[in-house]
């Protein structure tokens, strides 16, 4: 068996039946070892089970056992061994009946005498057992096939019913006494203990089955099972019934045959008084001597033997009369007064040559007689006188017809007569006074089955009685007689009978069917807790295995339920978070409390935003969805809250806004260096187009005037020149304006590199110095400044600005240029400072204009773009410039760059 | 005020004042010309003011040649002190410079100039254009009298 789970209602089955039948068959085993009869059949007085049987039963036992213990060291060897040796004697033992063969084999155990009771063979099992067994041993081999094979499983449940259901018709037949003389066509019986077991053990294969059986089939099998006991219970009771019946009917024959016998034979008896009383030479010749001489001697010995023979007849008179119906003489001494039917029973005697037996008369006192004639006749053959033996038949005939040889409540035996269209009763019924004579049924009334028996009908019938009860009966005619006989019983006692029988064997079913139903319901039941446990369990998982921390909470704000999201989220086991206050457990229990009480007043919240604090410190970020949950009647329970942790929501967030930020600097970083190209460019074109045209102007208009006021002076090659001079003007001013276009299409690469000012600083003064060595310049430098930026450009802006301190200190007496950093608005800033010319901060806006001057040519020569270009070198790296300066006290140029945003960012 | 037919060059560049000079002179009018060399000399010069203050015939000249870019004043500020104040409001102010920028024209109008010339490089042209202006701000043109 594969099916049978350990503590399970099948596994327990298996157990009980398995132990049951290594039990009973090792008891009985020792029984017939020590030849004791108890044992052997175990229920004292029943039948043995034979030695084989017992074997086979521990090999069931043994297979069914060691089959739940798949993991043991038997394996699945023993139980298929085990499964096979019980199903070969059970093979064996078919076939020795098959072949009406002996072998030995039912005797190779322990030998059994013969005659032993309801053995056909002396020690071989029943060929139902032996049926069996094969039929337990292929259910078996087939329940250790994969249970969703449903073919076995099938198999198995309808080999286990056929067990059980053979061993039941054994059990039930053994209690009747007819089968135990006789069993199937004579051959040997089960034991009631064995078909106990089969009982026990096909219930267990069905049980077994029946659990990993589905739902589709189950109600259909279990109906189907239930109208089989219910059909078998009927059979059965049918079976008995028509059983006893014919048992009744045998008897009911045999007491009908045999009062019929004793009525003919009584009536022979009558016939034969009559006729010797008459038919004697001596009686013919007192007869006629008494007729000739009615006073004579002869008188006397006539009445004399009247007498005689009415005592030794047991007669109730005996009478001689005369052939015309005259009383002549009587026995008795009083005799009874002639009748009619006197008259008749004369008459008829004389019509006959035989002794005649009469119908049923009765007298004035109302008793009811029968009385035999038989003619006196003289030598010649005619008629003398009439002799009549008259008997009152509730002396003798009617308790010989009546009476019943067995006991019986309702058994009774009647003679009837039929009389033209009537069925005249001429007996005493035994259910009803006074029916002699004077009980008439119509012939058309066929139930009834006096009726039947006048019209001829012999042997059993079933009717209708006189009393409209219903009766089985036994008709027969009596012979030499107008009569029949009928002998008959209630149906209700028969079936009483068969109902004391059957209510046993139909508490029986009835027991079995309410155990099934009980046995169905309990496992139906089980499997449906276990599927509610399984829901149940579902459920709490789906619950568990959210990662969202759920939370039921009270009226009063309580926790009653968290699931294991909830723990983790807040560090706490859940036995010590139940029964807690829920807002303990968030950074703002205020708010947490606001927000339960939210959920109470409007039946839910959504996305409340909280925050879970751990004990170990961390803070869940969540967003809580709430609502109200209810019992059946609607009142609020509580609250039902589950979070959703946003925390690395939040924290992407936070980068994305990082992330934002950073590319708004850059972009304003771009926007600066493309407002700055533009400036210059912008700048570039206007120089070109402006200032660049002054000297170009110069040269030309100088070159003409030289022509038209000196014209004549020149020689004619000088005035040539002059017209080169003018025409290379012209030709620098298409230059110039070609450059410009060039111009305005090109833009530098920017390189963002670490520079060292200072170190750059010390190289152009020390050039500047060389330009100029007259001169004598005080410098103090701050060593070890970096910046980052072009290092090209850096050197352009410090070249203009150290080269303006130099030119702008050119007048002063003691010049002294720094170089240094210092600290504001929380960047760095580079410092180039003199005391030089200075100039007026009202015109500072102008100052990093291209091409503006605050400085005549004259005071200190230049071209007003060392600034401008300084400045937009600046606001291409995204750094700012400023001066500050006072006329005549120098000048301070301070400018910013940029730092780098990260190690790795070399361009922008 | 008394219109003497002067002409008030502001001109920072010394080649170009010659050039002009030469041009004015060749039509007879280089001894009416006054040149101041920055923005804030011209501003000086035209408000008495500075060195120029108490200046003999203090007479607003006829017309102000004025560049645009100029050393410490620039040309268009010139013209906006000059619009500003009641005493030169309406004062005949010529804005003449290398620039053909758009913006500086625009810009020049907009400030009150009644005229924009630009220089060119070519010498003939330059001194036609600048004899011209002379001729026409000096003997063609009616200043309004107040």
């Amino acid at each position: 068996m594969t099916t049978g789970k350990p503590g399970s209602t099948a596994s327990a089955f298996r157990q009980v039946a398995s132990l049951l039948a290594i039990v009973a068959g090792g008891i009985v085993l020792v029984g017939w070892a020590f030849d004791t009869g108890v044992l052997k059949s175990i229920l004292p007085g029943a039948l043995a089970m034979k030695p084989n049987t017992a074997l086979a039963f521990i090999l069931v036992g043994l297979a069914l056992r060691f089959a739940s213990l798949r993991s043991s060291r038997f394996g699945a060897t023993v139980p298929q061994l085990c499964t096979l040796g019980a199903g070969l004697i059970g093979l064996f033992t078919l076939a020795e009946y098959v072949f009406a063969w002996n072998p030995g084999f039912d005797q190779w155990l322990f030998r059994e005498p013969a005659g032993a009771p309801g053995t056909s063979h002396p020690g071989r099992m029943a060929p139902d057992t032996a049926l069996c067994f094969v039929l337990l041993a292929v259910a078996l081999a087939a329940s250790r096939r994969p249970v969703k094979f449903r073919s076995t499983l099938i198999a198995s449940v309808a080999l286990g019913s056929l067990v059980t259901g053979v061993s039941l018709a054994a059990l039930l037949t053994a209690l009747t006494p007819e089968f135990q003389a006789h069993g199937w066509w004579g051959l040997t019986i089960m034991a009631p203990v064995t078909a106990t077991l089969f009982g026990a053990l096909g219930a267990t294969l069905v049980v077994e089955q029946w659990q990993e059986a589905s739902l589709r089939w189950k109600w259909p099998f279990a109906f189907a099972t239930v109208t089989l006991l219910l059909w078998m219970g009927v059979w059965y009771y049918r079976a008995e019934v028509n059983r006893i019946r014919a048992a009744t009917y045998e008897e009911i024959a045999a007491i009908g045959e045999l009062k019929a016998g004793q009525i003919l034979l009584w009536r022979r008896e009558r016939m034969n008084d009559a006729t010797r009383m008459a038919g004697g030479p001596l009686v013919r010749k007192a007869v006629a001597e008494f007729l000739r001489e009615p006073g004579g001697p002869l008188r006397a010995d006539l009445l004399e033997r009247l007498r005689i023979e009415r005592t030794a007849g047991g007669y109730a008179d005996a009478l001689i009369f005369a052939p015309d119906g005259k009383l002549l003489l009587a026995a008795h001494a009083t005799p009874a007064p002639p009748t009619p039917a006197t008259q008749r029973l004369v008459a008829s005697a004389l019509a006959s040559p035989e002794a005649v037996l009469s119908d049923f008369f009765r007298l004035a006192d109302g008793t009811i007689h029968i009385a035999v004639t038989a003619v006196v006749r003289d030598t010649a053959g005619l008629p003398l006188a009439v002799a009549v033996l008259r008997s009152d038949a509730a002396t003798y005939l009617f308790p010989l017809i009546q009476s019943w040889p067995t006991p019986s409540r309702s058994g009774e035996t009647f003679i009837v007569q039929r009389e033209g269209d009537f069925v005249v009763w001429l007996n005493e019924a035994r259910h009803r006074a006074g029916t002699a004579l004077a009980l008439r049924q119509p012939v058309t009334r066929t139930e009834i089955p006096a009726v039947q028996a006048a019209l001829g009908r012999r042997g059993m019938f079933e009717g209708v009685d006189y009393r409209g009860e219903p009766v089985l009966a036994d008709l027969r005619p009596v012979a030499g007689s107008p009569w029949f006989m009928v002998a008959k019983v209630d149906q209700a006692e028969i079936f009483d009978e068969a109902r004391s029988r059957t209510r046993l064997i139909m508490l029986a079913f009835g027991s079995l069917i309410l155990l099934a139903a009980t046995v169905t319901a309990f496992l139906y039941r089980q499997e449906h807790a276990a599927e509610a446990v399984r829901f149940n369990a579902y459920n709490r998982n789906l619950i568990e295995a959210s990662l969202d921390p759920l939370v039921t909470i009270s009226a009063e704000g309580k926790i009653t339920d968290v699931n294991e999201a909830s723990v983790q989220a807040t560090g706490v086991p859940r036995e010590q978070l139940i029964g807690t206050d829920f807002s303990d457990y968030f950074t703002e229990p205020e708010r947490a409390r606001a927000g339960y009480r939210q959920v109470f007043s409007e039946g839910f919240v959504r996305d409340y935003p909280l925050s879970i604090r751990h004990t170990l410190g961390r803070v869940m970020e969540v967003l809580y969805n709430a609502s109200v949950y209810n019992d059946e009647q609607g009142r609020v329970l509580g609250v039902f809250a589950a979070a959703r942790d946003i925390t690395s929501l939040r924290r992407a967030e936070e980068s994305l806004r990082q992330l934002n930020a950073s590319l708004e600097q850059r972009v304003r970083e771009r926007t600066a260096e493309l407002t700055a190209a533009n400036q210059e460019l912008e700048s570039f074109s206007y120089a070109v187009s402006h200032d660049l045209r002054a000297p170009l102007r110069a040269m030309c208009g100088f070159s003409q005037a030289l022509v038209e006021d000196h014209g004549a002076a020149l020689p004619e090659e000088a005035r040539g020149y002059l017209e080169q001079i003018t025409r290379a003007s012209r030709h620098m001013s298409e230059l110039v304006d070609g450059l410009l276009t060039l111009s305005r299409c090109t833009r530098g690469e920017l390189r963002r590199e670490a520079v060292d000012l200072s170190a750059l600083c010390e190289r152009i003064c020390g050039e500047l110095a060389r330009a100029e060595p007259e001169r004598r310049v005080e410098r103090r430098i701050q060593p070890g400044l970096v910046a980052h930026g072009d290092p090209r450009m850096m050197e352009v802006v410090m070249s203009n600005l150290l080269g303006n301190a130099w030119k702008y200190t050119g007048r002063q007496p003691a010049p002294v240029i720094r170089f240094y950093a210092e600290t504001a608005d929380g960047r760095p800033w580079f410092c180039v400072a003199d005391n030089g010319a200075g100039f007026d901060m009202q015109h500072a806006g102008q100052l990093f204009q291209p091409f503006q001057r605050l400085h005549r040519q004259d005071e200190f020569p230049g071209i007003g773009i060392g600034l401008a270009t300084v400045q937009r070198i600046l606001h291409r790296h995204g750094g700012t410039i400023h001066a500050t300066a006072a006329v005549g006290r120098g000048a301070t140029f301070k400018f910013s760059l940029p730092e780098p945003e990260t190690k790795d960012t070399k361009t922008s | 005020m008394n219109h003497a037919k002067t002409i008030l060059l502001v001109e920072d560049n010394p080649q170009d004042e010659m050039l002009i000079l030469r041009a004015l002179h060749k039509i007879n009018l280089a001894n009416q010309v006054d040149v101041a060399r920055d923005g804030q000399q011209a501003l000086d010069y035209l408000f008495q003011e500075g060195e120029f203050a108490g200046r003999a015939g203090s007479d607003l000249p006829a017309v102000v040649l004025l560049d645009i870019n100029l050393p410490r004043v620039n040309g268009l500020e010139v013209l906006r002190q000059l619009r500003a104040d009641p005493r030169t409001r309406l004062l005949p102010v010529v804005i003449l410079t290398s620039s053909d920028e758009e913006r500086d024209r625009l810009r020049s109008y907009e400030s009150g100039a009644n005229s924009f010339v630009r220089k060119p490089v070519e010498f003939a042209e330059f001194a036609e254009t600048v004899a011209r202006m002379g001729i026409y701000w000096l003997v063609v043109n009616k200043p309004p009298t107040e």
